[in-house]
């Protein structure tokens, strides 16, 4: 929607003389490909060939590889279609000379033997699940963890049932061939990606059982929400073993009662709040240039296509299970963001498509690069949970004089777990904020928060932290989904 | 103010809202409203085709609400609140109602509701009717299903004091038109003054017209003015006597920016456009800089975009007309794995890697992908002519028994269910599970792109290849199916379903009226059979049986056959 837009200065920061408001892209600068002329590239999914072309997937089933795509626009980018037509591919990846694409009915490696620069061999790799025909069975597919498995995640017909084999499930593809179901409770996914532990995330929307929309930690043999897709048990050979207990029909069931319920049950790791960080997210990606992309080598991040951002995510594992915060990292895509990726040289490509759901960017399709600039931000580095609150480090030093409770907010809330469409934050809190120390590097701090509440998403804002330079925080709120306080 | 639909929702509290809303009455002036609006949903772009309404004061208003996207939606008017302009945190207590909604049309009783629509469902329409507030402002409007808001949202302008335009006159012409016409021959039909340009008011629905509005407009603030004018079919747009943008096409919807410089001040515009057939619509919108724009009609996708996919059929070509052209998709009443191949000479296929068997054939153009490209995703069609469907099956099967049923696919099934348990679940439904005798193995392009599908039946593998070729000038196509191992005795391979099959002087088969096919090989053997058949897309029904006429082809392995199927009428190639 347009409306007359008001440009007005912020006096937040009045008090400090000389500090500018920091923007995104000074630290981040978003570099837009120009899209071969006549041609729609919906990107879904990207990576990295053996000879350093960047092959990028799109909606409409085409595969591009891109010369140069990491230095343009000073070398000119050139296009090539490696591959026509697949069935809508939600995620490619490049293994020992072959391209994987996980497409709507499979798995196919792909690649060109007689060096026209186009695939001409298609193998089907895994086609073990099911489709009806509706439009709304996405398949994603992640790259390959260190054990040589794409996994592949499908949402349920509609997004409410599932009419096909497996739908609502993640399915574990070797590249050997073999498929093993790993997961189910899947509602409607818009990516998967795989840590550089070798564990597999997915984001799943807000919706049924989806209170909003998260990060899911696809642990092998779990329960992940959704019980429409749990009639396919006998198809699996007990490898998942026995069908899980149904869950709460009740209409205001909650996760914390689900996890005593239902042993298999596997909460979200990281609650993306619905509203606040994004609505739709989509891909799920690891820093794995250990720095070059600036300072969060290891981290998660996610697409959103709705709001056409980025966001960060920090993962641990307290008490056995995957926790963390979600941060905002980039916003203003040109498009809906579906496709991610972070190569091992600290560049970030992303792009998409406004086609179907909307998107705040207005484009219909984009293909996009993220350098990081050098510049370090201020910004949230890591957020580890305490017995009695939060351990916040940082990018760079803080201002311990700003280190005061009245520097921050915190509100903690969590959501329905039913079969209805999404919830509310319920049960909201304000806990009590004490800063118990800060590090005298000033790189980190310890909170203390009462009370802390276990399977809340605690929502910390530091609206008057200040670096040592006198700037605030580039993101200045973190979300952390509490399922563990650790001893 | 009064809403007559959100006063009398409250005392039907009982009753399905949704059906209340159908059954109450419509004011007493519906047959006269001061102002009749069209507002349509935006098939697969979560958007509201118009986003920014005006209206009177106290004007009492007809909403036609049209949706023809595949999701339901509504339309909710809410009061202004300088807290929440946009109504984003209305929209944040609608999702509250929880699994209240649906029974809501996610609607809450809020005293900021003005008028509620009730929920839309897809290909549905409703008329809404409501007196506008009393006092001039902005009132947002949007739609209330989860998620939606963000993109699903407009604005009425009650009573608005920041005109645009001043002296905006219109002039409304009948006839034929296919460019923009001379205005100085042609005499009006209708005349009069205007708010502001709004297509759908003076002429919605009607084809053959044209308009030419003239006026002024006041620019608040100086500098280049980025101009998006966006029509269906054709408009031109003139500021102070100087020709900005031309779109002059009888064609779909398009758009033209040009840059205007403009200082602050009085400015004159004259605004013609044409309506020949099919939808209408015309935006104009100006923003300078991104800071500041100008709205001139109430709608404003000449600079969002939400229209622009839909620009008519996307026929698939081939990118070399003498390479064949693979292309996976859901195509139409196929089955969910159909891979449809396009060959030289206007010939094509669909190959289904459910069956591992020909599907389809037709001649002409290949494969229409808009109702794909468009929306979610939902399919392509065949978009040439002649279409047979020879087979109907999984290719190969060991009859132990001439007189044993060929089976369609290998197939599930479950008790149905939908936020329940199993206990409570009543419909079985089916679904396709993988078959244990077949695997498929993907595909080989050649030199010419054409490909060569590969599979394995009982751990033997298939090949099976086609070309185009001509018979008598005739389209058809050669198969070649490439057995590579011995097969089990009393294999059959399925090569036609549901045809005349009597045999014709050449030898060959015929299928109906338009196709016969040809076997090399092997002796084929016609039989009268019962079918499991598995309708795709299997949901929620159970496999039929069907009697049908089958031509086998009995095969022993370790060999080649090769199968003809030609059109035995004149087709593309004539032309």
């Amino acid at each position: 929607m347009i409306t007359k837009r008001i440009v007005f200065l912020s006096s937040l920061w009045a008090g400090l003389a000389t500090a500018q408001q920091a923007k995104e892209s000074d630290y981040y600068k978003v570099t837009t490909f120009e899209i071969p002329k006549g041609e729609v590239v919906e990107a879904t999914g990207f990576a990295v060939m053996d000879d350093g072309k960047v092959a990028v997937s799109s909606r409409r089933g085409q595969i591009w590889t891109i010369d140069n795509a990491d230095h343009y626009p000073d070398k000119p980018a050139k296009w090539n279609l490696f591959a026509e037509y697949l069935h809508e591919p939600l995620g490619i990846a490049f293994l020992d000379g072959w391209l994987y694409a996980t497409q709507r009915p499979e798995v196919t490696r792909m690649k060109d033997i007689d060096g026209d620069g186009r695939a001409d061999k298609y193998e089907t790799v895994s086609d073990d699940w099911g489709m009806s025909g509706d439009y709304h069975e996405f398949t994603f597919g992640s790259r390959f963890d260190p054990d040589g498995n794409i996994w592949t995640v499908h949402c349920l017909t509609g997004s409410y049932t599932s009419e096909a084999l497996y739908r609502g499930w993640a399915i574990k593809v070797n590249k050997d061939g073999t498929a093993v179901p790993a997961a189910c409770g899947v509602r409607s996914p818009g990516g998967i990606g795989v840590n550089l532990q070798g564990d597999a995330f997915y984001t799943d929307n807000q919706g049924t059982w989806n209170g909003s929309s998260s990060l899911k930690w696809v642990k092998p043999g779990s329960f992940l929400g959704n019980p429409n897709g749990n009639h396919h048990f006998k198809h699996t050979g007990n490898v998942m073993g026995e069908r899980p207990p149904e869950p709460n029909y009740s209409g205001d069931g909650r996760v914390m009662e689900a996890r005593k319920q239902i042993p298999t049950y596997v909460p979200p790791a990281v609650v993306l709040p619905h509203g606040k960080v994004g609505q739709s997210p989509t891909a799920v990606e690891p820093d794995s240039s250990e720095g070059k992309f600036g300072p969060f080598a290891g981290q998660m991040f996610v697409a959103e296509q709705t709001y056409g951002q980025v966001q960060r995510v920090f993962l641990e594992k307290v008490n056995g299970m995957y926790q963390g915060a979600a941060f905002h990292f980039l916003r203003g895509f040109s498009s809906g963001n579906i496709g991610l990726m972070i190569t091992p040289e600290g560049k970030m490509y992303t792009g998409g498509s406004n086609r179907g759901w909307g998107s705040w960017g207005t484009k219909l399709d984009s293909v996009e690069r993220i350098d990081w600039t050098g510049k370090m931000p201020f910004e949230i580095h890591q957020m580890r949970a305490r017995s009695d609150g939060f351990e916040l480090t940082f990018t760079r030093p803080i201002n311990p004089a700003s280190a005061k409770p009245s520097s921050f907010s915190c509100s903690a809330y969590t959501y329905r777990y039913s079969k209805g469409y999404g919830s509310p934050e319920l049960e909201n809190i304000e806990p009590e904020i004490e800063v118990a120390s800060v590090a005298a590097d000033g790189l980190s701090i310890r909170i203390k928060l009462t009370p802390l509440t276990k399977g809340h998403v605690h929502e910390l804002a530091a609206p008057g932290l200040r670096s040592a330079e006198g700037l605030p925080l580039l993101h200045n709120t973190a979300y952390y989904t509490l399922n563990e306080i650790p001893e | 103010m009064k809403t007559h639909v959100s006063t009398r929702i409250s005392c039907v509290a009982l009753i399905s809202l949704t059906a209340a809303w159908l059954e109450a009455e419509p004011p007493v002036w519906s047959a006269k409203p001061d102002r009749e609006i069209t507002i349509s949903m935006i098939p697969a772009k979560m958007a509201y085709d118009t986003t920014l309404l005006r209206v009177q004061p106290g004007a009492k208003v007809k909403l036609n609400l049209k949706n023809p996207d595949d999701l339901e939606h509504n339309l909710v008017l809410i009061k202004n609140d300088p807290e929440d302009p946009q109504g984003e945190r209305f929209a944040a207590r609608c999702i509250e109602l929880g699994a209240q909604g649906p029974k809501l049309a996610w609607t809450p009783d809020s005293p900021r509701v003005l008028a509620k629509s009730g929920m839309v469902g897809p290909k549905k329409e409703r008329e809404m009717f409501f007196e506008a507030p009393s006092e001039p402002g902005d009132y947002p409007y949007l739609c209330t299903f989860p998620g939606h808001s963000k993109l699903m949202r407009g604005v009425l302008k009650v009573g608005s004091n920041d005109p645009i335009f001043s002296n905006l006159s219109y002039k409304v012409y009948a006839g034929e038109f296919r460019k923009i016409p001379d205005f100085g021959k042609l005499t009006p039909i209708k005349t009069g003054n205007a708010e502001w340009i709004d297509v759908r008011t003076l002429i919605g629905g009607e084809d053959g017209r044209a308009i030419l509005w003239e006026g002024t407009f006041e620019v608040r603030t100086g500098g280049e003015w980025q101009f998006y004018l966006g029509s269906d079919d054709g408009a031109e747009l003139v500021i102070d006597g100087k020709g900005v943008a031309r779109n002059g096409g009888n064609y779909f919807f398009q758009v033209r920016k040009a840059k205007v410089r403009l200082e602050p001040g009085v400015h004159t515009m004259r605004l013609s456009y044409f309506e020949g057939g099919g939808p209408e619509a015309l935006s104009l919108v100006a923003d300078l800089e991104g800071v500041e724009d100008m709205i001139f009609t109430p709608d404003i996708t000449a600079k969002t975009g939400a229209r622009r996919s839909w620009a008519g059929p996307k026929i698939v070509k081939l990118r070399n007309p003498d390479e064949a052209m693979v292309f996976r998709t859901f195509l139409r009443g196929r089955s969910s794995r159909s891979i449809a191949v396009a060959y030289p000479g206007k010939v094509n296929i669909n190959w289904s890697a459910d069956s591992m068997n020909l599907d389809q054939l037709w001649r002409g153009d290949f494969v229409n992908a808009a109702s794909n490209w468009n929306t979610r995703g939902g399919g392509s069609h065949i978009a040439g002519q002649d279409t047979v469907t020879p087979t109907g099956g999984m290719a190969l099967q060991v009859l132990d028994s001439i007189a044993d049923p060929w089976i369609d696919y290998s197939v599930g099934s479950s008790r149905y269910e939908k936020d329940k348990g199993p206990e409570e679940s009543t419909a079985l439904i089916s679904y396709g599970i993988p078959h244990p005798d077949y695997g498929f193995k993907g595909y080989d392009l050649d030199a010419n792109r054409f490909p060569t599908f590969c599979y394995t039946f009982k751990g033997v593998e298939v090949e099976d290849h086609y070309s185009p070729t001509t018979i008598d000038g005739i389209e058809a196509l050669k198969r070649t199916l490439v057995i590579r191992g011995g097969l089990p005795p009393n294999t059959y391979l399925l090569a036609g379903v549901k045809g005349d099959f009597s045999e014709l002087p050449d030898g060959s088969y015929k299928i109906n009226e338009l196709m016969a096919l040809k076997v090399e090989g092997a002796t084929p053997v016609v039989r009268s059979s019962e079918a499991q058949m598995v309708k795709p897309p299997a949901r929620k029904t159970e496999p039929v049986k069907e009697k049908r006429k089958e031509l086998l082809v009995p095969v022993k392995g370790d060999q080649t056959i090769m199968i003809t199927y030609r059109w035995m009428t004149a087709g593309q190639l004539d032309k």
